[in-house]
């Protein structure tokens, strides 16, 4: 079965962007443009009313709300915190990257950083080494 | 027995003691409403005491209004000095002050115009008082008279708690002192007493003032109070040296006359040492006290330049990021459908489309070098930390950078050679970005350099890690050693002939880094076209 990976990004363009990489790769791909969104959707997942995804791709800066409020709903909720989460932004904060650690981000990756194959490289070579 | 002549000139030596303490102190500063209110204390008090001397010797118990006239005014002053010094700490509400000040002035004319306080001032005399006949009004001049006295030692109890430094509180001290004892003493011999029928020690009253006047003085001599020390010790200086030289021609025998002569000349001596010494010991005093002034004043703007000094740089902390993420998201746009384009994802792209696809893809990444750099830069110089140490072999990132370069350099025809010390112990670095450090030194050797090459050095020494990057370039100029490492380097013409796009910040960015991981970089060159030596130190920690 496909992998399902949630998208929370506000840029439409980089939704696009990504939306069509992760689409050509073979997963399933969701995405939510603010982090209310984010928020009700993690509310959903915990009861049961949608489907757990398989990784979460979080930006950081949202129109609404800093994406960490996000990660740290999701990680310091027990039925919640096993959903991995990639943070993929443009904001290199150091403090906040050290947050993300602490909270058990999977990976911090800068967006400028890499083109939407390599993205997606990483992806596959994580979800290979988290099933193997 | 106590002659009546006896108090007569004691009370008129204290009456003139308050006088000439109360008029030094007006004197001194006319302006000053504290210097007034104590004015007007004193001369409650005179009055008071000049009231009591003319007992019994002017018509309408005239003597007697105004000793209790006199006392009420004192005690009205008192209280308002208190409040006032060293400075007011409590608001009194208009109203209030008005209807006091009403109930005051109302006292003060009944008492001096009417026989509803004093009935007739003396009735019995004895050695230490005197007995009158006093009207319906007079238990209550005396518990507001009371009142007057309780609230203003209050003030002064409150003051001495809340003094700022030292020498206020002793002051205050002094002051609180002297004011108790005397209110003490004059209050229970000229108005408690008599108002339980006991008259005898009335006489004793102004006597108290003394205390006031003494520990004034003290406060006056020993912590400055209304700084009026100078004019005293003149004042003293003076009256002892009219005694003096008049003593020569009471004596009555010649030796006795020439030895007060000789006393008076030598007191004239001393006097004006004393006198000098008093004068520069205030001027030093005003000196000192104008420069902590000053220095208050300047630490205060320090301070508050210190503040808006932080406040700038969080702002400017929290623009760069905010920046960062504004600039890298339209970066971020293009790379991806530049690269997803080349990948077809959006179709076939034919060759032609594709090597200008590969010029966009290229130059976006010098772009986002440029502002991942930019962004390093300030982050660092707004002392942040943003270094991810790790332990570090620091060949292995120099063999990748000479890999990346080493296109570059075969294209030129240079060569690209790398000579390390054995046993280069691991360093915690922050890899990315010492790489880009070292990487921008070496690409600006290769850049510089027509014919010859590059060499890379690696080695110990001091416990530092020293990176050698020797070229056979074009060299450096005297002047461009000074500027090289800044973000204001402007590169030689010779420089722009070789590279046309060198932007001159590589190793801006370079130094940045460097410092930060607290090592050095300097460059050292023969002089034009002799090629240049870049050293980097790290430590080894």
């Amino acid at each position: 079965m496909a992998k399902k990976i949630l998208l929370i990004e506000d840029e439409p363009r980089q939704v696009e962007i990504y939306e069509k990489a992760v689409k050509e790769a073979g997963f399933e791909i969701e995405s939510l443009k603010w982090g209310e969104e984010g928020l009700k959707r993690l509310e959903e997942i915990k009861s049961k009313k949608k489907e757990k995804p398989d990784l979460i791709l979080l930006d950081l800066i949202l129109p609404d709300i800093n994406g960490i409020a996000i990660l740290e709903k999701a990680k310091l909720d027990l039925q919640l915190k096993d959903i991995p989460f990639f943070i993929l932004t443009n904001y290199s904060d150091p403090e906040l990257e050290k947050t993300g650690e602490e909270l058990g981000v999977e990976k911090h990756i800068i967006k400028t950083d890499v083109t939407p194959s390599q993205l997606i490289k990483i992806i596959k070579d994580w979800f290979k080494k988290r099933w193997r | 027995m106590i002659e009546k002549s006896f108090f007569d000139s004691l009370f008129g030596l204290i009456l003139l003691i308050n006088l000439v303490l109360g008029v030094l102190v007006y004197l001194k500063n006319r302006k000053d409403l504290r210097n007034k209110l104590f004015f007007g204390l004193t001369l409650g008090t005179v009055l008071w005491i000049g009231g009591l001397l003319l007992l019994g010797l002017t018509p309408y118990n005239m003597g007697g209004r105004l000793s209790f006239a006199g006392a009420l005014l004192s005690g009205w002053f008192f209280l308002w000095f208190t409040l006032k010094f060293p400075y007011q700490d409590i608001k009194i509400s208009f109203p209030g002050e008005i209807l006091a000040n009403i109930l005051v002035i109302s006292f003060f004319i009944i008492i001096l115009f009417s026989p509803l306080v004093v009935v007739k001032e003396i009735t019995e005399e004895t050695t230490f008082g005197v007995t009158g006949e006093f009207g319906p009004l007079y238990p209550f001049f005396g518990i507001f008279f009371i009142l007057l006295m309780i609230l203003g030692l209050l003030n002064l109890f409150r003051k001495v708690k809340l003094a700022k430094n030292e020498i206020e509180k002793k002051q205050l001290e002094y002051f609180l002192l002297g004011a108790t004892l005397t209110i003490g003493i004059s209050t229970t011999t000229n108005l408690l007493l008599p108002l339980v029928g006991i008259y005898q020690y009335s006489k004793l009253g102004p006597i108290g003032t003394v205390f006031l006047i003494f520990f004034t003085t003290l406060a006056i001599t020993r912590y400055h109070l209304f700084e009026i020390r100078v004019i005293l010790t003149e004042l003293l200086v003076g009256l002892m040296g009219i005694i003096l030289v008049l003593l020569p021609f009471v004596m009555p025998m010649s030796s006795l006359k020439i030895l007060t002569g000789a006393v008076f000349i030598l007191f004239c001596i001393f006097g004006y040492y004393l006198i000098k010494a008093t004068h520069e010991e205030s001027k030093r005093r005003e000196e000192a006290e104008k420069i902590t002034v000053q220095e208050r004043a300047l630490r205060q703007r320090a301070e508050k330049l210190a503040k808006e000094f932080e406040r700038l740089d969080r702002a400017k902390s929290q623009f760069i990021l905010a920046t960062q993420h504004h600039l890298r998201t339209p970066l971020s746009i293009i790379k991806g459908y530049a690269s997803m384009l080349l990948e077809g994802s959006y179709g076939r792209v034919e060759e032609k489309a594709k090597k200008a696809l590969s010029g966009i893809q290229e130059s976006i990444e010098r772009l986002i070098k440029l502002v991942n750099e930019f962004l390093d830069i300030s982050q660092l110089q707004v002392g942040r930390e943003i270094l991810k140490k790790e332990e570090t072999q620091i060949e292995k990132i120099i063999e990748e950078i000479i890999e990346e370069l080493n296109p570059s350099a075969k294209e030129k025809g240079i060569y690209l050679k790398l000579e390390v010390e054995e046993g280069l112990p691991k360093i915690k670095l922050d890899r990315t970005k010492i790489k880009t450090a070292i990487f921008n030194v070496i690409d600006n050797g290769i850049k510089y350099t027509r014919k010859g090459g590059v060499t890379i050095r690696l080695k110990i020494k001091d416990l530092r890690l020293k990176i050698i990057v020797k070229d056979t370039g074009i060299g450096l100029a005297k002047e461009e050693i000074k500027t090289l490492f800044t973000e204001f380097f402007e590169r030689g013409k010779e420089a722009e002939k070789i590279y046309t796009t060198g932007r001159g910040i590589g190793l801006y960015v370079a130094k940045n880094i460097i410092e930060a991981h607290r090592g050095k970089i300097w460059a050292e060159s023969e002089g034009k076209s002799k090629g240049s030596t870049f050293y980097i130190e790290l430590p080894l920690e």
